[in-house]
């Protein structure tokens, strides 16, 4: 495989990864029922 | 986490293909300056402000100045309107970096720019914060693990690890380039809001410090090899140019699948940069615009469209966002001078709030004037709408600012007002 296929593999899974962290986080905040942007950001560290 | 998101926020592409470039033309320690300035800058904010702030529980840096010198919608309103595109044209600038990525690998540009924008709209807009957090812990475990690992690789290739070390930290004949580009992030990164939301998404006041100050060590560490990347990759091929040196180096020297993480490190970097600054504007918008502004006597709980605002913003930026990065290409100097009305005016009242007993509000509002003015000429300067030089606007604007402050305060002595109590 060329550098080329790796990179657009690799890159592939990582955006997966980072998709699946905003849905993570969104089902968190919402069952903590905290906003995330503003008032109480300093709820989790 | 909080240390891996701080460095996650200053290790951009200027601090890994930048820093390449310039270790390849001028030397490894020149190459980590841009870092170094960085690393310090977090350094300091840890030092001095991330743990004031903190324990302040501010939202934006003017919540703390507010609750010393009391509200003025006209200074919520001037840090909003000079600080939105300050935030815009550094995420355009990652952007740009992630589609560069892609294109200096025959990926196409547009899209490999839009699908960058598209996965930092999902994880910054569905959990804030909190995915913010956790998505620049992975990132800078990639960038932690990879970097160094093609570093020892190429310098391995060179065989010589004093040739590529072995020069003066500060060449002789460029001590004023040192401090021009050293000096300048030292102050801002602790009052700037992709900085500051970072740290104020710690736990505590003691965690907001000890964060800034591991992830500036880490963002110079990390500086370090990739200029060093860069010093081995013109010593291994001398006839590659500077602006690519990074990637060729890399592709050249290492296996296809670490160079593959390798690339996936720079394009985390530039990711990781441009979420902070979309959650940074919604912040702007949501606190200092519609609390700050519409609603200054409310508190933020008491407004529920605050988050839709916010939610919003960070849409609206990353579309706009992306969209300009396809009409520019070579933008990186102008973003630096986005950056000049809001610093000028700003960080000298921000640290006196923070740092000064002496200082009063009038002292402050004045510098807030005089700096704002430099720095917005300095601005047109570099624009080139007013024939000025701009390079050396934002010191001029630091030092009015702060010269005007001290004078005004202490003719000013009966107003002065007691620092913000703090439990720590």
């Amino acid at each position: 495989m060329e550098s080329k296929s790796y990179i657009l593999v690799i890159a592939g899974i990582y955006m997966l990864v980072m998709i699946l962290i905003g849905f993570v986080g969104k089902k968190r905040l919402k069952k903590q029922q905290i906003t995330c942007f503003v008032e109480e950001i300093w709820e989790f560290s | 986490m909080t240390s891996a998101t701080i460095a996650a926020t200053q290790i951009g592409s200027g601090v890994i293909v930048g820093g390449a470039t310039t270790g390849m033309d001028s030397g490894v320690w020149p190459g980590m300056y841009y870092a170094l300035s960085c690393g310090l800058g977090c350094i300091v904010s840890g030092c001095f402000i991330a743990g004031k702030m903190r324990a302040a529980e501010a939202v934006v840096p003017m919540d703390y100045f507010e609750a010393r010198y009391g509200k003025k919608r006209i200074t919520r309103f001037w840090a909003w309107l000079s600080n939105v595109p300050s935030l815009l044209g550094v995420f355009v600038a990652q952007i740009l970096a992630c589609g560069s990525i892609f294109a200096a690998f025959g990926i196409s540009y547009t899209a490999g720019a839009l699908v960058c924008a598209a996965v930092i709209l999902i994880y910054s807009s569905l959990g804030g914060m909190w995915s913010v957090a956790i998505g620049d812990f992975v990132q800078i475990i990639i960038i932690i693990v990879c970097i160094p690992i093609c570093a020892f690789i190429a310098i391995g290739q060179v065989g010589d690890v004093g040739a590529v070390f072995g020069t003066p930290f500060i060449p002789a004949g460029t001590l004023g380039q040192f401090v021009y580009l050293v000096s300048p992030m030292l102050v801002s990164i602790g009052v700037s809001y992709d900085s500051f939301m970072r740290y104020q998404s710690s736990k505590d006041f003691r965690t907001a410090k000890w964060g800034c100050i591991i992830g500036g060590i880490v963002t110079i560490i990390i500086g370090t090899f990739a200029s060093a990347i860069g010093v081995a990759g013109g010593m291994l091929f001398p006839d590659a140019s500077s602006d690519s040196i990074f990637a060729y180096t890399i592709a050249n020297t290492t296996g296809p699948i670490l160079s593959a993480f390798a690339i996936i490190a720079v394009l985390a970097a530039a990711m990781s940069s441009g979420n902070g600054l979309l959650v940074g504007l919604g912040a702007s918008f949501s606190k200092d615009f519609y609390n700050g502004l519409l609603h200054p006597d409310k508190k933020m709980e008491e407004l529920p469209q605050a988050k839709t605002i916010a939610r919003v913003t960070i849409i609206l930026a990353c579309i706009i966002g992306t969209f300009i990065s396809f009409k520019l290409t070579n933008i990186l100097d102008a973003i630096i001078l986005f950056n000049y009305p809001y610093m000028g005016s700003m960080l000298v009242p921000l640290y006196a709030s923070l740092l000064s007993k002496n200082s009063t509000a009038k002292g402050c509002y004045c510098a807030m004037i005089g700096g704002g003015i430099i720095g917005v000429v300095a601005f047109l300067g570099g624009l080139g709408i007013v024939p000025l030089k701009a390079d050396w606007g934002l010191f001029i604007a630091y030092a009015v600012s702060m010269v005007i402050m001290f004078a005004v305060s202490a003719g000013d002595k009966q107003n002065r007002v007691p620092m913000v109590k703090q439990d720590f």
